[in-house]
């Protein structure tokens, strides 16, 4: 299998190190190989396009070129990172005025962008290229009775034409929930923004999105959340802690990232998982095996 | 009950704002817009603020989807929907007219911003001196990395970014000082 151009973006390096150890750890062991690219930068997330939808298709396009001149496809972490270079790829790809509109504007820095290849999340890999099947195979420690409230992120699913998530709606994530043998559970909220895009905005507005949400996976019996993406961890670990001290409404209800619930499922070290980096332990997680 | 569009409109309408946002694909699409309020519906938003939604937010999805169409444009570039949108894509899922709504409020966002330096949020605002200054939108947790032995970061990255914004003409977009 072709390595992947490995897209870190700047909110993992940041605030969720653990994310990136624990994935990296888990792609190991299926084999799939990453490329680091030193060149490339902070995506040109969804403020940039706030502010310049010119800046961010060029800052999109300089990232994609620099894939594209290694000939490999992009994995993200980051749900943000993923959906910013899908939907560059997607606008460029459709409009040809557009691409040469921003190759030029990219001619400075001797890069082009020829709409060549194709940007996939981490989930979408372990999925489509690895396998439930395989990923089952592997698992040492299934959990018992483990309720999950898998919480897949609005950038991974949506807009479905420009990422193709595959089903509406999508099944993917509770499939992968599920073959460590813990139980995805219905949830009313499960398709719900996680508030992280509006904290730099109006942090009571992006505490509300994040406090339904969690007061719902709660309501649901689920033990656990489940998510893939570092601005909604940052919500469910961090900003729940912050609801419990500023709004005195503690819901206990810890947050792991998907590589680490998968990780401990095949045995693998808890400190290099980052089992300890999260703000709300995980330590209840043990009760499960 | 207060309409929430004048109803005489005669005297704010801007042909001027209407053919400029007709002519990007995504801003387009609002003129399919039959006001199902879809959109408005299933937006977390609007959910979140309930009855004093339209007090918070000025024009709720589908009445700016709407009044892009009618060109009232002071109405729609000062509205904080625009603003506490939270990208969730929810309303284009869903809309079945095909309007790119969320695109449209980015579109919305980027015309405040060019023309009216006064309602660009100081969040926003941060975001871009961040870009300018350090090339990536917050600092490396170097220790933790070390603890993880995740490999180094080189920084090369983020230093042709800052190039490229500095090209692109973002200090001046933002008014920052000395640009
Ligand atoms: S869902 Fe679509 S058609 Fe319905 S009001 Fe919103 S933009 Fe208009
Ligand atoms: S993208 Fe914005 S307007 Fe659309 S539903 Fe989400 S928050 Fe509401």
């Amino acid at each position: 299998m072709k390595p992947y151009a490995f897209f870190l973006g700047c909110s993992i390096p940041a605030r969720v190190n653990h994310y990136e150890a624990s994935s990296r750890m888990v792609l190991k062991e299926f084999g799939v190989d990453l490329l680091d690219i030193e060149r490339f930068s902070c995506c040109g997330p969804v403020p940039l396009r706030s502010i310049s939808f010119d800046m961010f298709l060029t800052v999109g396009a300089r990232n994609l070129a620099l894939a594209e001149t290694e000939g490999l496809d992009i994995m993200c972490l980051c749900s943000g990172c993923f959906s910013t270079l899908s939907d560059v790829n997607h606008q460029l790809r459709e409009d040809s005025e557009l691409r040469k509109d921003i190759n030029k504007k990219l001619e400075p820095t001797g890069l082009a962008y020829g709409g060549k290849i194709a940007v996939k999340h981490f989930l979408n890999v372990l999925h489509q290229d690895v396998g439930v099947n395989t990923i089952k195979k592997r698992i040492v420690r299934p959990y018992k009775d483990l309720r999950i409230a898998t919480h897949y992120g609005c950038h991974t699913v949506r807009p479905s034409k420009v990422v193709q998530s595959g089903t509406i709606p999508p099944v993917f994530f509770d499939e992968l929930v599920e073959a460590t043998g813990a139980e995805s559970v219905d949830w009313s909220a499960k398709a719900s923004c996680c508030g992280g895009p509006v904290l730099g905005a109006d942090e009571q507005l992006a505490m509300d999105l994040c406090e339904k949400k969690i007061a719902d996976a709660k309501a649901w019996k689920a033990d656990f959340l489940c998510t893939s993406c570092p601005f909604c961890q940052v919500q469910f670990d961090s900003i729940q802690a912050k609801i419990a001290t500023d709004r005195g409404n503690a819901y206990d209800l810890p947050s792991i990232l998907y590589p680490q619930l998968l990780g401990l499922a095949m045995d693998m070290d808890t400190d290099l998982l980052g089992i300890d980096n999260n703000r709300i332990s995980l330590d209840s997680i043990d009760t499960f095996f | 009950m207060e309409p929430a569009i004048p109803l005489n409109m005669n005297t704010d309408r801007d042909k001027g704002f209407i053919n400029s946002m007709f002519s990007s694909i995504q801003a387009r699409t609002s003129a399919y817009c039959f006001r199902c309020i879809t959109c408005t519906n299933g937006c977390p938003i609007v959910l979140n603020y309930r009855e004093q939604a339209k007090e918070k937010l000025d024009l709720l999805p589908h009445q700016l989807m709407y009044a892009v169409r009618l060109g009232l444009k002071d109405l729609v570039l000062e509205s904080q929907m625009l603003w506490l949108c939270t990208e969730c894509y929810m309303c284009t899922e869903y809309c079945p007219q095909g309007v790119h709504v969320c695109d449209v409020i980015y579109e919305l966002k980027n015309l405040a911003i060019k023309e009216r330096k006064d309602l660009m949020p100081r969040g926003l605002r941060l975001f871009a001196h961040a870009l300018l200054d350090n090339g990536r939108t917050a600092e490396i947790m170097d220790w933790e990395r070390e603890d993880l032995e995740l490999p180094e970061l080189s920084g090369a990255g983020d230093a042709e970014l800052q190039e490229l914004l500095g090209q692109l003409g973002l200090p001046q977009l933002i008014d920052k000082e000395g640009s």
